[in-house]
């Protein structure tokens, strides 16, 4: 059966839920217009409506379907859950444009509580599932449970199925993937229809061995990595989801006034200076503009230039070097992902290149100046399922540890010094800034969690400097447990303040202060105008405040891709939701309802333990760099955090007020905040 | 009121700016490498340079041309002069104002994008220029 919209003006979508524990499956139906649900599938085990008590349902899509149903599930008097327990809801929600004409829009989230930071997780991806999965006739897969066998999920348009498979089990994600595509099928059925190839969306080793930066990997390239999903995924014994469209059409209420703004967006697309250049280097041209900006990271954040070494890593190296081809997601124009080569030695590969975050995080935070080197690295995390920007930052901080006599046979003291048991079974003295070899190395151990350099670099950058112990506090650079990204915030305050408050940790995508502060889209008609003084602290709060609200749906819900999205207005935000949903969406609407869904994430990671305490950025960036664009300038937390609690009604744990709560229509958890005295707050070294 | 009185004082600021980088080692190879032939239009005051690194006759690696110019160019850029004095200055953000219109691009932007590291230093070399040249009161 083809989903199509239906004659009535109403669009829906389907929910599968799935317990992997007893194999059973349900299936609800939801309004794209509402997120009501219109039919409740036979046989549904938890939940009391969609988003759970009194609580109105979220906006149909990506992280609004993933809180109701994580609402839902959670908070029918049950504890909250474990995050590799079986209870944790694992949601994987594409946004309402995946699928359909408008370009840059398969996107799709996975989320469940973080076994890498304890509070709300979210990994946002791209490719062809998402789309996949809307034309199939699914707008979400909820997977609870532990199924007793590795297993898979696998959608069709006929319906939703598990089964085991052991024999995939102990693959790395590219075996996986072609195992249902044959080796070398690649993505080469793009806009065949029915003909194409299946999406992948696969664990490799690292989530198997539940590492809590584990990644979830799409047709080799797509990759879901922050938070942790792929650990989450590994518990659940669930090794892949595997979705078949079957060619039909994503359900809308109005395809062809969609038609008519792919239409209108795609010549806007097209003459975007900054897309034309993202089509032209791929991401890593980002690298370039962040050497001009300040903002790249180099030697675990502690220098702000290193010209010989940002040359050969930038995009005109990437592309003489490695370039192979272009890649794309489904539907979108800017095929900003690239295929490499390296023909010889010992970094040899020919398969997807890495993005410009990994080029930072496995380049120029480790010093490791060869291209070629980094995109290795990249290819064996791809494989073995690790988020680059978490491996990233654990390595520098181990490089940096064993440099200062921290870790290794010299270490002072701790669980790895002085000859301790286990301690030189990799030679940290090995690991310095700038060689790639034991790099490699150590993300095969870190995968698998591997003898002590594997155990201790598996945890994560905070596990890692708890087990380092006094002294080491200063390389715990992430945010309640999350790695920054590689965008420096001393040089992009509101990326300070957002790195801070984010409701996944230090995070670049649940907010718009990048793209602001960058000048790469502005959005005057919710009053995020430029020009904006990137290195200036004021009125950071109230930016970051709106510029959130606004991320919660283009970027997280809805979704559009925060690359191909540089060339969309709030207006074709609007029109797009509209046309595809039934409901006719406002400017307003939209940020009123991204604070709904900000403000449930915050109560939600309040009741998870996050406090104002946890709102901080790493200590080395309160600390000027000394050289670079960025010399000199230093956020101004105090002042921006001050302004930003006030406008979000924050009391002074950092609790979001009950009464903003309630005015929004989250009545449920109004009143469960207002009952928490004391929860032991997440603790960040 | 514009920032520089007229067209002459133009050519002296951001043309002896990029004469002084054929001379710079650093600046100079890097331009070179590019090969790209990129025509600046500034308007308020009216003034037109040329970078020629695609096809120099100069030994300097690239070829500095003040005034109109018949000769095709790779890319070509437009903004105020005001918008271009701060710009090398390091005070206009080169994504924004393209994006907000201040300064607008045709044709491939490949060569542009990748003389974006060396903006940096360059902006340094501009504020001496500009220092030497006496004109403290233009910072």
């Amino acid at each position: 059966m083809t989903p199509v919209a239906p004659e009535s003006g109403r669009a829906t979508a389907k929910v599968a839920w799935i317990d992997l524990t007893t194999a059973h499956i349900g299936e609800t139906s939801v309004d794209l217009a509402t997120g009501e649900e219109v039919v409740a599938g036979e046989g549904v085990a938890v939940g009391r409506g969609v988003a759970g008590g009194g609580t109105t349902p979220f906006f149909p899509g990506g992280a609004g379907l993933a809180l109701s149903v994580f609402l839902r599930c959670t908070h029918n008097g049950s504890a909250l859950p474990d995050p590799l327990g079986p209870a944790n809801p694992l949601v994987f929600a594409a946004g309402p444009l995946a699928g359909t004409p408008i370009p840059a829009t398969s996107r799709m989230v996975i989320c469940a509580r973080s076994p890498q930071t304890g509070l709300w997780g979210e990994s946002n991806l791209g490719g062809f599932a998402p789309a996949d999965l809307r034309q199939a006739g699914y707008l979400g897969l909820v997977v609870t449970g532990r199924a007793e066998q590795p297993s898979l999920v696998e959608v069709r348009p006929e319906g939703v199925s598990v089964r085991a498979c052991p024999e995939l089990w102990g693959l790395d994600t590219y075996e996986t993937y072609d195992r249902f595509t044959g080796k070398g099928s690649g993505e080469a059925g793009v806009g065949a229809g029915g003909n194409r190839p299946p999406s992948v969306l696969a664990i490799g080793p690292a989530g198997e061995n539940l590492v809590p930066f584990a990644a979830v990997v799409h047709n080799r390239r797509h990759v879901a990595g922050r938070t942790g999903m792929g650990a989450v995924m590994g518990s659940k014994n669930l090794k892949a989801v595997v979705v078949w469209s079957g060619g039909g059409r994503a359900a809308t209420v109005d395809h062809g006034a969609l038609l008519v703004l792919r239409r209108r967006l795609l010549p806007r697309i097209e003459d975007h200076i900054p897309l034309q250049a993202i089509r032209s280097f791929g991401t890593s041209v980002n690298f370039d503009a962040a050497i001009y900006l300040g903002t790249i990271p180099v030697q675990n954040w502690r220098r702000g230039a290193w010209d010989e070494g940002l040359e050969r890593l930038g995009a005109g190296a990437y592309q003489a070097r490695l370039g192979d081809g272009r890649a794309t997601c489904f539907g979108c124009p800017v095929s900003c992902k690239r295929e490499v080569r390296v023909a010889e030695g010992p970094f040899a590969l020919s398969g997807p290149g890495p993005e410009f975050e990994t080029v930072a995080a496995l380049g120029s935070l480790l010093m490791i100046d060869d291209v070629a080197a980094v995109a290795k690295a990249n290819d064996l995390c791809n494989r073995l399922g690790l988020d680059t920007i978490s491996t990233g930052g654990v390595v520098a901080a181990a490089i940096e540890a064993v440099e200062r006599g921290l870790l290794g046979s010299g270490a002072r003291r701790g669980p790895v010094g002085d000859g301790a048991a286990g301690c030189e079974d990799f030679g940290w003295s090995r690991l310095t800034w700038g060689d790639p070899g034991p790099v490699l190395e150590l993300i095969h151990r870190i995968a698998r969690r591997r003898g002590t350099a594997g155990r201790m670099l598996g945890g994560g950058v905070r596990h890692l400097v708890e087990q380092l112990g006094p002294g080491a506090e200063d390389l715990a650079i992430h945010v309640k447990g999350l790695a920054v990204p590689m965008h420096d915030p001393r040089a992009s305050h509101g990326q300070a303040l957002a790195y801070a408050i984010s409701t996944r940790g230090a995070c670049h995508r649940s907010h718009l202060n990048q793209n602001l502060e960058s000048g790469l889209s502005f959005y005057p008609e919710v009053g995020l105008e430029g020009p904006v003084d990137e290195k200036s602290s004021v009125g950071k709060g109230a930016m970051t405040v709106k510029s959130e609200d606004l991320s919660m749906i283009l970027g997280s819900s809805a979704i559009v891709c925060l690359l191909g999205g540089f060339a969309y207005s709030v207006t074709d935000l609007v029109d797009s939701l509209t046309a595809a949903t039934g409901r006719r969406w406002t400017a307003d609407d939209v940020m009123a309802e991204g604070r709904r869904i900000w403000l449930a994430k915050r109560a939600l990671n309040y009741l998870m333990g996050a406090r104002k305490a946890d709102d901080r950025l790493p200590r080395r960036f309160t600390e000027a760099l000394k050289e670079g664009p960025a010399a000199g300038y230093r956020p101004d937390m105090a002042t921006m955090l001050e302004e930003y609690y006030r406008l979000r009604e924050l009391d002074e744990s950092g609790r979001p007020s009950p009464n903003a709560l309630a005015m929004t229509g989250l009545p449920d958890l109004a009143r469960e905040l207002a009952e928490v005295s004391r929860v032991p707050a997440v603790s960040q070294t | 009121m514009a920032v520089f009185r007229d067209a002459a004082q133009l050519y002296e600021c951001i043309g002896g700016f990029f004469r002084r980088a054929q001379v710079d080692p650093n600046l100079r190879s890097k331009v070179a490498a590019a090969k790209i032939k990129v025509r600046f239009a500034y308007s308020e005051p009216e003034a037109t340079i040329t970078v020629n690194a695609k096809d120099p006759t100069s030994g300097a690696g690239f070829d500095v041309i003040e005034g109109p110019s018949p000769e095709p160019v790779d890319v070509y850029m437009t903004m105020k002069a005001d918008v271009a004095h701060r710009f090398w200055l390091g005070k206009v953000n080169l994504i924004a104002a393209i994006n907000r219109g201040e300064m607008k691009v045709r044709g491939p932007i490949q060569g542009i994008i990748r003389l974006l590291p060396l903006l940096n230093p360059a902006f340094e070399m501009y504020r001496n220029h500009i220092k030497e040249l006496g004109y403290e009161d233009l910072m």
